[in-house]
């Protein structure tokens, strides 16, 4: 009887935890702008105090821990966000020795302490103009110092980790794969574009928020489709798609049986049969990053100053979020 | 045919231009044709679909519009050297002035 009650009380322990738990989960989707980055609590859609930055933001990375939120500035910055705090604690510079150096491209290194960022570099050396191999790099998220490097084909944009193979994908007229397992990082292969006439747009991409899978609108000639790369697998993939779009961004819906993309309208791609079931022209004009709602309810469409809101059943616009400053790139979390 | 041949120098800063001075040489090594690096660094090395092949043929009619949307992106990667600011040499404090160019744009002097 006695053994009884403490299991009750057990359940019932476990059960409240789960429910404050629960409530305090919070998911969040980050808006990089200029000077500032902006947070939307996607449970109410109302905008969050926002994140005072230096520069105007690029790209970003969470740790896997959730406890940071890694932001690219002016090409060259990195600031390190407390998702605690909702604020910068540690920036650093790669711009340093006398070198400028612009990042295109960032991932986190699994061991949370240093990242892979793709290079570009000039200086001027009793003023002419140098300009340095472009080069991946593993550097020091604390110092900036950089580890080891290795170069790559000019026209990388962005990066991709696969985990399982210790590889990172530098993503630019091709897709340079670079095994970083070693000592030294070495190319050891390459998935061809080029040659084949695609044109990618490398620059929105979420892999994280996706699946896993970094997904990048391409063309040929003026047929579009979806490169899609698998970081959990490294598997890549090429999804034509059948009818005419114009898009920056895609995004898989949760089910992954659906993408979604944007430019100056919002595109529904049925993956099976790859057609384009809806097109719905988007009200505010050009948008270039699109996100989910993690339970996929909802599509945010962000572009200059506003963000849109859609009901991802009716396709319609549920709410327009004024924003303070235009923007890049969304990224979203749950805490 | 080759474009140099077809274009001829008509003036004097014309023909200054594709004459070195004596003892002169190449020396911007990122604007070098022929070379490894035939772009200047700095702005994007990214293909683009560009804002003159839209092939729909109905509206809207522009990449981007309204194309205030895409003037900071572009100004900080310079993708549109010529026509605004470039955030990553010459107005690296753009944004200082104006985040959201639609709102702020008279603060640009």
């Amino acid at each position: 009887m006695k053994s009884n009650y403490y299991r009750l009380i057990g359940i019932v322990t476990f059960c409240l935890l789960a429910l404050v738990g629960r409530s305090e989960a919070k998911e969040l989707i980050f808006n990089l702008g200029y000077g500032k980055v902006q947070v939307i609590d996607v449970g109410s859609d109302e905008l969050l105090p926002d994140i005072a930055i230096k520069g105007w933001a690029r790209e970003a990375s969470f740790s896997a821990d959730k406890k940071y939120f890694y932001v690219t500035a002016s090409r060259h910055w990195i600031h390190k966000v407390d998702l605690k705090e909702m604020k910068v604690v540690h920036t650093i510079d790669m711009h340093s020795g006398g070198w400028d150096r612009f990042i295109f491209g960032m991932e986190l290194a699994e061991d949370g302490k240093t990242a892979y960022v793709n290079l570009l570099s000039r200086k001027t050396s009793k003023g002419e103009a140098v300009v340095g191999t472009p080069n991946v790099a593993q550097i020091d998220l604390e110092t900036g110092q950089i580890l080891r490097s290795v170069d790559v084909p000019f026209g990388v944009a962005n990066l991709a980790y696969v985990k399982s193979k210790k590889m990172l994908y530098a993503i630019g007229q091709d897709i340079t794969m670079i095994d970083v397992s070693g000592k030294d990082m070495k190319t050891v292969d390459q998935h061809p574009m080029f040659d084949k006439n695609m044109n990618l747009l490398p620059l929105f991409t979420y892999g994280e928020e996706n699946n896993g899978v970094v997904l990048i609108p391409y063309w040929i000639g003026e047929a579009p489709g979806l490169l899609s790369i698998d970081k959990n697998t490294g598997k890549i993939t090429e999804t034509a798609v059948k009818d005419p779009m114009m898009v920056y961004g895609a995004i898989y819906s949760p089910d992954m049986k659906k993408a979604y993309a944007n430019m100056d309208e919002l595109y529904v791609i049925d993956l099976a049969t790859q057609k384009v079931t809806n097109v719905e022209v988007i009200p505010q004009g050009t948008t270039f990053s699109v996100m989910t709602s993690a339970d996929g309810k909802k599509i945010y469409l962000q572009g200059g100053p506003t963000i849109t809101i859609y009901d991802t059943q009716t396709l319609k616009v549920i709410k327009v979020l004024e924003m303070s400053t235009d923007g890049m790139l969304l990224r979203r979390i749950t805490l | 045919m080759d474009k140099k041949k077809r274009i001829e120098a008509l003036n004097e800063k014309a023909r200054a231009i594709e004459t070195l001075a004596s003892g002169e040489q190449n020396s911007v090594k990122a604007l070098e044709e022929g070379g490894l690096l035939a772009m200047p660094v700095g702005c994007s090395t990214i293909y683009d679909t560009g804002w003159e092949t839209n092939p729909r043929p109905s509206n809207p009619v522009g990449m981007c519009q309204p194309s205030a949307h895409d003037y900071l992106g572009c100004a900080g990667d310079c993708w549109w050297p010529a026509q605004n600011p470039d955030g990553m040499t010459n107005s690296p404090d753009l944004e200082l002035i104006c985040s959201s160019i639609i709102r702020d744009w008279r603060d640009i002097k």
